[in-house]
């Protein structure tokens, strides 16, 4: 064999695995993989893109007030007189409506607030004068209406000398905005500035559709929500009259499953978009 | 690897005299010329396709979408009509009057004939509006609430505007056939409603002032805005319930589920990773595309979504192939359609990595055809530049090979073509070149040879010139030698000097036979042509020459038979020169044959010549001499030991003599034995003449 065979034979050898080496590669090599002229359009528009304020749920018309954690301290209160009529199963009972509240609110605001809650799990028995003066029967109630039962909580409860004292219940996690829901062995539904004060049958009485609506209801108020429904006559509405359906307004008379927070009340808080 | 586009160095055809150096060679222009041809129309269709198929796509994708996309709206719609027109309630009556709601309702007509009193109080019977509701709740599954409104001022009802005159909730549905199975009817609200104040009862909404009631009143249908709860999406919806003269008699209000939406949605899908989903107005998601999590609680915020809320929403209510960001990070092809009624947007997006695939695949397959189409036509061009150029580089080799000389013709080409005609002509070419090139060198050779006979001739001439006169010169004082010696023989001297004389005169005529055929060799050397032809009679030169030998031959006691002709036969020829060639053969069948020895001489006649056969008992040549017996100068070697004298001229003058006259010598020869020599003269004629040529000189 001579030198030219030979080298013919290298030269034919080489082209043929490159051949061979660029088919295999040319088959298994994806020539294009974005399209190139929608990807120039993406660019356009990202760079006209405008990031939103993040969004934080803030107490009913005071952006300052945030209720991006919302704690509520739960009490069962009972009357000297009514500590007969506990029934069995109330702390069940009670954490079951406060889940329900909790996970409505969650539906309705997302992920912009939170709520968490802690149920003393023993009847605070409250003594007749305390009880007397509660806002029980009244359309509206501020806090300063309270503040015989929030002296009487303040010493007996959040008092580490008080006879209802526990350290666990007492804990306040931090930026937490916090409502007492205050279960009361007696008739009363009302709400007001950071509080609610609820008839005990409104969670324990099956037949009562609508309890846990209410007991959110009452926790709208402490986070500042108006009533969507007029309860006194004032001009141009009759009494009775709702401006809406949801749980603010008629809708309190739904089952929480099945009711809402109207979008006026939530633009006012900070939690739907402008 | 060299590129297959590049240039070669020029090619030379090393040759000095036909080397010129060229700027390509017809394969490379071949090649470039097949990759022109090939690769620029390639390029082109292949560029073009994929732009129009890019456009095509581009138009098709916003197509599938916007068809996707008006198809969940218009179920969306569907399904809201359908629910509405189950709501058209017309009462069979034209009394402008409630539905009866079952109290204090007085006399029920059933029919024309039939009424059931119902009394006051609250008579289930009478109580048509739950009947009413009740059938809504269990017809329709999405329904959770449905319930009736005034919008009659009637005297002496206490019942205001707006306000319902019956609810139901459906709390729970039966999972098999979806009717309600637990309604919550509010008792306590039955009893209020049988008082004279039946506005105390809180469960039954008063709106007076609400869009739900200035549309119904109005005699239009209602669909809110929907809302979103714990069990999903609803909107409210409402309708006028009219009497038979088309009066508005009532409201009828629902709640309808948006569940059914999930259904509509599940399946919505484009290509592999296209879907579809429905926001509300603030952006919130309501149902998707199976498997799509979309955020919960979080308003989809992307550039559609942003858009849907600016200018550019409101005039069309559709946004198409609007390219974006969405919210897990892709790119994609998105188009919205808003159903501005429902407050709801069908959003169909599609990763464009999808949308696009096909294109993708496409081109890859293109790309990847191309160049294997690329490969091929390189590979191509190559074999049939080859192919195409292979003859031209046989003929161009064949023509510098006819530069150098070389006319051996090339084989023959069979491309059917102008190649092959040039090939055969080519091969024409070379053949004539070829005899030209022989006639030039044959022409050169007898040039040369000319100039060599010339100057052969010329010496020939020269050195016969010189024998001539020296022989000429010689033979005057050889004659006067020989003549004084006669006389001298005839003077009185002793015997001695008598046999001196006799040795003298001996070798006198020796030196005049070396002087007679130096004579004739300078007159009859090589190329001798006979210049005075006549007739010889061949008998009387034979006759004449053994004459001339007689007294040799009587001496030597020789027996000599002559044998002529049966009749006397004439050649043409000079007779000086034929009479000198049979004194030289003769004279050597005298000179070398013994003493008795015999000689004859035979004249032969045959039908085109004159043969004469001079045989002799003589010494013979020996064989190995035979070859140049004819040669200048000489002698066989036994004639030397037998007769030292001798120019060795005689055979050399009588074959230039015989050559000379057309004829042919030659001879057989026995050592020892005795030779004879055979001498044909051509005959054109055998006529015999009646005597012989009066000019023979003596």
């Amino acid at each position: 064999m001579n030198g030219f065979v030979l080298k013919r034979i290298i030269k034919i050898s080489v082209i043929g695995i490159v051949v061979v080496a660029a088919g295999v590669g040319i088959l298994n090599l994806t020539f294009v993989q974005e399209h190139p002229l929608v990807k120039e359009t993406a660019h356009r528009f990202e760079s006209a893109k405008t990031p939103l304020p993040p969004s934080v749920l803030h107490y009913y018309n005071e952006p300052a007030v945030s209720l991006e954690n919302i704690h509520i301290r739960a009490l069962y209160l009972v009357p000297q007189d009514a500590q007969g009529s506990i029934p069995e199963g109330w702390p069940r009972m009670m954490a079951t409506a406060l889940s329900k509240l909790a996970d409505f609110h969650h539906t309705q605001f997302g992920e912009t607030s939170r709520v968490t809650f802690s149920l003393l799990e023993r009847p605070v028995v409250i003594t007749n004068d305390v009880f007397n003066v509660l806002p029980v029967g009244v359309e509206r109630a501020e806090r300063k209406d309270i503040s015989a039962l929030d002296d009487f909580l303040k010493e007996h409860v959040y008092s580490s000398r008080g006879e209802y004292y526990d350290e666990e219940f007492g804990a306040i996690p931090e930026n937490t905005f916090v409502v007492d829901v205050l279960f009361l062995e007696a008739a009363g539904a009302v709400g007001g500035d950071g509080f609610v004060l609820l008839a005990r049958d409104y969670v324990t009485d099956p037949d009562i559709f609508y309890g846990t609506t209410f007991l959110y209801h009452e926790f709208g108020h402490a986070l500042g929500m108006p009533d969507r429904y007029i309860y006194e006559t004032d001009a141009g509405y009759q009494k009775g009259e709702v401006l809406s359906q949801d749980v603010m307004g008629s809708g309190r008379y739904r089952p929480l499953e099945l009711t809402y927070i109207d979008d006026s009340i939530k633009a006012a808080m900070g939690a739907a978009r402008q | 690897m060299r590129s297959l586009f590049a240039r070669k160095k020029p090619d030379v055809i090393h040759d000095e005299k036909h080397s010129h150096a060229v700027a390509g060679s017809i394969r490379q222009k071949f090649i470039r010329v097949f990759l022109w041809l090939g690769i620029v129309p390639l390029a082109v269709i292949t560029v073009s396709a994929l732009y129009f198929l890019n456009v095509s796509r581009e138009r098709n994708i916003e197509e599938v979408e916007v068809l996707l996309a008006r198809q969940k709206a218009e179920e969306i719609e569907r399904f809201i009509e359908d629910t509405l027109a189950s709501f058209e309630i017309v009462v069979p009556y034209e009394d402008k009057a409630p539905i009866a709601d079952g109290f204090n309702g007085g006399t029920l007509s059933l029919s024309a004939t039939e009424a059931i009193e119902c009394g006051s109080g609250y008579n289930y019977i009478c109580d048509n509006q739950s009947f009413i509701l009740q059938g809504l709740l269990d017809s329709n599954k999405y329904l959770s609430e449905v319930a009736f409104f005034n919008t009659l001022s009637l005297p002496g009802k206490s019942v205001a505007l707006g306000q319902e005159t019956k609810r139901l909730i459906c709390a729970e549905r039966s999972k098999d056939t979806f009717k309600c199975e637990r309604q919550i009817v509010p008792s306590d609200c039955a009893v209020a409603h049988s008082s004279a104040e039946p506005e105390d009862c809180e469960y039954y909404s008063l709106y007076p002032n609400s869009d739900t009631y200035e549309a119904i009143v109005s005699g239009r249908q209602y669909i809110g805005l929907p809302y979103k709860t714990q069990s999903g999406y609803f909107v409210t919806i409402a309708t006028p319930v009219r009497n038979k003269n088309g009066d508005i008699i009532a409201g009828l209000r629902g709640e309808l589920s948006l569940k059914s939406y999930v259904k509509i949605f599940a399946s919505s899908r484009l290509g592999t990773t296209g879907y579809a989903y429905l926001i509300d107005d603030k952006a919130m998601p309501i149902v998707a595309t199976v498997g799509l999590a979309l955020p919960v609680g979080t308003p989809v915020d992307n550039e559609m979504t942003r858009r849907l809320g600016g200018p550019d929403a409101s005039d069309t209510n559709a946004l198409t192939g609007i390219i974006y960001t969405n919210i897990f990070g892709n790119t994609v092809v998105g188009t919205a359609r808003s159903l501005s009624d429902l407050g709801l947007t069908v959003v169909v997006e599609w990763p464009y990595a999808d949308a696009y695939n096909i294109v993708y695949t496409i081109v890859n397959q293109a790309v990847l055809f191309s160049l294997i189409v690329l490969l091929a036509i390189v590979l191509v061009s190559r074999v049939l530049a080859h192919q195409f150029t292979k003859p031209i580089a046989a003929l161009q080799f064949a023509a510098s090979r006819i530069g150098k000389g070389d006319f051996e013709p090339i084989s023959e080409m069979r491309t059917g073509d102008e190649l092959e005609f040039l090939a055969h002509s080519i091969n024409e070419m070379a053949k004539d070149l070829k005899g030209l090139d022989e006639l030039k060198k044959r022409a050169l050779q007898s040039q040369l040879l000319e100039l060599s006979l010339a100057k052969e001739k010329e010496l020939v001439e020269l050195k016969d010139s010189f024998l001539d006169t020296a022989s000429h010169q010689l033979r005057t004082p050889i004659s006067a030698i020989r003549w004084q010696l006669e006389l001298l023989e005839g003077e009185t001297m002793a015997d001695s000097a008598k046999e001196l004389i006799k040795g003298a005169e001996e070798h006198i005529e020796f030196l005049s036979e070396i002087s007679s055929d130096l004579i004739n060799a300078a007159s009859y050397g090589v190329g001798y042509v006979v210049k005075n032809i006549g007739e010889v009679s061949l008998t009387k030169v034979i006759a004449e020459v053994t004459n001339h030998f007689s007294a040799q031959i009587a001496q030597l006691k020789l027996v000599l038979d002559v044998v002529p002709p049966p009749q006397d036969m004439l050649v043409a020829g000079s007779y000086p020169a034929i009479r000198v060639l049979f004194e030289n053969i003769i004279g050597n069948a005298v000179r070398y044959t013994k003493e008795g020895g015999h000689i004859t001489i035979t004249t032969i006649v045959h039908a085109d010549a004159i043969e004469i056969r001079v045989s002799d008992t003589g010494i013979g040549i020996p064989p190995e001499e035979h070859k140049m017996i004819f040669a200048q100068f000489f002698r066989a070697t036994n004639a030397i030991e037998t007769r030292n004298v001798g120019t060795g001229l005689g055979l050399y003058i009588a074959k230039n003599i015989v050559d000379g006259h057309g004829g042919s010598i030659w001879f057989t020869s026995e050592i020892g034995k005795g030779s004879t020599f055979f001498v044909k003269f051509p005959v054109k004629t055998a006529t015999p003449s009646r005597q012989a040529s009066p000019s023979q000189p003596a």
